[in-house]
C-alpha cells in the first residue's frame, strides 16, 4: 500500500462516464494521477487478473451491468483479501450499507459525494486507520 | 425528528430544520401551523432568501420563492455543493465538471424519456439512477428527489406512478439546467473569450 495519496494506483469501477470522469478529476485534484477506469465489475476483474500489481485500491460503484460492485467486492475479497475497497454508490439505504459491510467493504460513500469525503476516506485507508467502515452521506 | 425550533420574527415565523427532508414534509409542516421550513444541509443562499421573504411588507421575494421551490422545499441548485467544487477545482476544471455532468444529465434524460415511451421501466430505473448521480454532483437536489422517487416506483413495479413522474423529472432537469446556466454564465463567457484570444 502506498504511504501517501500521490503514490496511490487506483482502479475506478464505474459504468457512468460522467461519474467516472468526476472521480478521476477529484483524484487528480488530490494528487492521484495513476487511475484506471473499468466500466463494470467484469472488466475490473479481468484487469485485476492480468495486472493486480497496478492496483493499490479500488473505488467502485454498486449498480453496474454484467457484474455489480457487490459481486466484484465478493470476488476481490476471495482473491485479494487485503485490497482496500471503497464503495461509492447512490444506494444510501442501511440495508445496502450492511450488505457491503458484510461482504468486507473498507469504506462507503453515498453519491453525490464531495471531494472532502473522498479525501478523508482515502487518508483513513492509506493510514490503515479504519478497522470498520464509516458511513458517509 | 426536529433539530431546532425558534421564533425569529414578530409574525411568529417558525423555522424548522430537519435532519433529512422527506417528500411532503413542507406541506405537512405548513398544514400543522409552521410558516416555512428549510432542510439540512443548510444552503446559505436559500436561508437568506427565505428569511428575507418573511420581512414585513416584502411580498415580491416570497412570490418568487414560492415559484422557485419544489413541492417539498428542495432547492433547484444547492449552492453549497457548487461552492465546494468551485473551491476545490481550478476554473477550467470547474467548467469541465459542469460540462461533463450536464452533458451526461441531458443524455440520460433523453434516454429515460425514450425508455418510458417504449414502456421499458427497467431502463427508466437505470437512467433515473444515473440522473441522480450526475445531477446530484451538480447540486441539483430537486432532480435527485424526483429521480429517487422515480427509481423506487420502477423498482416496485408501480408503473403508473413512474409514468406520471417522467414529465416531472423532465421539467425539473430543464429548470435545474436553466438555473445552472444562469448562475455560471459569466464564468462560461469569460472562458469562451479566453479560448478565442488563445485561438486568435
Amino acid at each position: 500500500m502506498a504511504s501517501n495519496l500521490g503514490d496511490l494506483k487506483v482502479l475506478v469501477v464505474e459504468d457512468s462516464p460522467a461519474a467516472a470522469k468526476l472521480l478521476q478529476m477529484v483524484l487528480a485534484g488530490l494528487g492521484i494521477h495513476q487511475t484506471f477506469i473499468a466500466r463494470d465489475g467484469k472488466v475490473a476483474q479481468d484487469f485485476l487478473d492480468a495486472a493486480d500489481d497496478l492496483v493499490d485500491l479500488i473505488i467502485c460503484d454498486w449498480k453496474m451491468p454484467r457484474m455489480s460492485g457487490l459481486e466484484l467486492l465478493c470476488q476481490v475479497r476471495t482473491v485479494y483479501p487485503e485490497m482496500p475497497f471503497m464503495m461509492v454508490t447512490g444506494n444510501a439505504d442501511l440495508e445496502s450499507v450492511r450488505a457491503a459491510k458484510k461482504s468486507g467493504v473498507d469504506a462507503y460513500i453515498t453519491k453525490p459525494f464531495s471531494a472532502r469525503q473522498v479525501q478523508s476516506k482515502l487518508l483513513a485507508l492509506t493510514n490503515n486507520m479504519t478497522n470498520s467502515i464509516v458511513y458517509s452521506d | 425528528m426536529f433539530g431546532t425550533s425558534q421564533d425569529i420574527t414578530e409574525s411568529k415565523l417558525v423555522e424548522v430544520e430537519l435532519q433529512s427532508a422527506m417528500a411532503g414534509d413542507r406541506e405537512r409542516l405548513i398544514a400543522a401551523g409552521m410558516s416555512d421550513y428549510t432542510s439540512k444541509p443548510l444552503d446559505r443562499r436559500r436561508l437568506i432568501e427565505l428569511v428575507d421573504s418573511w420581512r414585513p411588507g416584502d411580498t415580491t421575494t416570497r412570490e418568487t420563492r414560492e415559484a422557485d421551490m419544489f413541492d417539498d422545499g428542495t432547492p433547484i441548485l444547492d449552492s453549497h455543493v457548487m461552492d465546494d467544487w468551485q473551491a476545490f477545482f481550478s476554473e477550467d476544471e470547474f467548467i469541465e465538471l459542469i460540462n461533463s455532468q450536464a452533458t451526461d444529465a441531458r443524455s440520460c434524460m433523453k434516454s429515460l424519456k425514450d425508455a418510458a415511451a417504449d414502456g421499458d421501466f427497467k431502463e427508466v430505473e437505470t437512467f433515473a439512477h444515473s440522473l441522480k448521480s450526475s445531477c446530484g454532483s451538480l447540486g441539483m437536489r430537486r432532480v435527485g428527489s424526483v429521480a429517487t422517487a422515480l427509481e423506487r416506483a420502477c423498482r416496485n413495479d408501480r408503473f403508473e406512478e413512474a409514468g406520471s413522474l417522467v414529465p416531472k423529472i423532465d421539467e425539473v432537469v430543464a429548470a435545474a439546467m436553466e438555473v445552472l446556466e444562469e448562475r455560471y454564465a459569466e464564468i462560461f463567457e469569460a472562458a469562451a473569450e479566453n479560448n478565442e484570444k488563445m485561438a486568435g
